[in-house]
């Protein structure tokens, strides 16, 4: 279930960039309003299936790439057309909006797909959406737990789990470290009741399971910039509650 | 002489400040950065955020930062009440809602009557406050919105 997903390093936005950016949000616009006009569009359509058709009987056979990048070229440059008549306070809002979307289209963690399945769960009163494509396993935290000596206080103590030794994080200690009160033996005698099994020996604790949710990319508030907190991927703005981004978060366990 | 009236309308500008209350003192900030003013309904808390944050809400789809204006003022905390609100304001290019114990009414001031004031609030607020006019005997701190946070600050407001 868990993949190794490599890293995305965010990369500076090029002019070049921003300028295709604009044309794709220019062309996805375009498409809104054709489609809310169908007759026109099969018109046209069948216009230009009609002109291809003659172009073609008229000349050799061309090679297909060719054929299909005509009309691509064409759309390219009635949006340019298009967008340089549009008044100059539309345009600037237009590029600010397509910069902004290749913002958070670049700051986006590779394992972030069309849609990402989630899963809800409760730490210390708080919603935390966990995507299930970083789990690798969901359990009830019932087995007997080994304390290990002179470790950091989120670590709280060693399981054995299908075989093997995995070691239970205080997740509420390391995302939320100022509203825990309770020493580390504190927390492993009245300890969480699931774990959530990550990385390659570690599972992460919750209160409760909620729900498996699906979430679109345009459901949650992605943060850009992530240089405090980068576990915390983003938020999503239907329910509050913070996208938890596992790998961030076992990069800082292991550094510690 | 007209122009004698007129350049000193000119150099006394009206002011309307929205007008709140903090534990006993009644503050006030500049209506033309107040977006809307709304009851306190659920603020759900974001993990590692600064003390001062107090969570998120959803505005019509729009996630916005409230912020505890009583911590950010150095005040001690307070519980959520009836009468309490979220002022959502705009400052620095950002929306963020700040909690405040109630809020009064709009007043119209001019800018002479506002006094700069070094020794008004503590220590914690006094980096806000513009000045404190008087009104109805009564003193109002006028708040500048801009430095209540850094720039760094802000900026973070939409980061969470």
């Amino acid at each position: 279930m868990q993949r190794q997903a490599e890293k995305k390093t965010p990369r500076e936005t090029t002019l070049v960039e921003s300028e295709e950016a604009v044309f794709d949000l220019l062309e996805s616009l375009l498409q809104e309003v054709d489609e809310k006009q169908p007759a026109k569009v099969e018109t046209t359509v069948e216009t230009k299936q009609e002109q291809q058709t003659d172009q073609q009987t008229q000349q050799q056979v061309k090679p297909e790439t060719e054929t299909q990048a005509e009309p691509q070229t064409g759309q390219h440059t009635d949006n340019v057309k298009i967008f340089e008549q549009l008044p100059l306070e539309m345009q600037e809002r237009l590029i600010a909006q397509a910069t902004e979307e290749l913002k958070i289209k670049n700051s986006l963690p590779e394992w972030v797909e069309h849609t990402i399945p989630c899963l809800l769960v409760d730490v210390e009163g708080v919603e935390v959406a966990v995507p299930l494509i970083l789990l690798s396993g969901i359990s009830a935290w019932d087995q007997e737990t080994l304390p290990m000596p002179t470790q950091p206080d989120w670590h709280l103590g060693v399981i054995e789990y299908r075989d093997e030794n995995v070691v239970i994080v205080d997740t509420a200690r390391l995302i939320m470290p100022e509203k825990i009160t309770q020493s580390v033996e504190e927390r492993r005698e009245n300890h969480a009741s699931h774990f959530l099994r990550v990385g390659q020996n570690q599972a992460l604790s919750c209160n409760a399971i909620i729900e498996t949710i699906s979430l679109k990319q345009d459901e949650v508030r992605w943060r850009i910039t992530r240089k405090a907190r980068p576990w915390a991927v983003g938020i999503l703005i239907e329910r509050l509650s913070v996208l938890l981004d596992t790998e961030e978060l076992l990069k800082e366990i292991n550094a510690k | 002489m007209t122009t004698e009236v007129d350049e000193t309308v000119n150099n006394d500008p009206e002011i309307q400040l929205v007008t709140f209350r903090l534990k006993d003192e009644t503050y006030g900030i500049n209506v033309m950065q107040v977006q809307e003013v709304l009851r306190v309904a659920e603020i759900a808390p974001v993990p590692g955020a600064p003390h001062y944050v107090l969570g998120i809400i959803n505005l019509r789809g729009n996630v916005v930062t409230v912020i505890d204006t009583r911590v950010r003022f150095g005040l001690p905390s307070a519980e959520i009440d009836d009468l309490s609100r979220i002022i959502v304001i705009e400052s620095e290019a950002q929306v963020v809602g700040i909690l405040v114990d109630s809020v009064a009414e709009v007043v119209d001031l001019n800018a002479s009557e506002i006094d700069s004031a070094p020794n008004v609030g503590n220590e914690e607020s006094s980096r806000y406050i513009q000045g404190v006019a008087s009104r109805d005997s009564n003193l109002l701190i006028v708040v500048d919105l801009n430095k209540l946070l850094s720039d760094e600050e802000w900026a973070e407001m939409s980061m969470f």
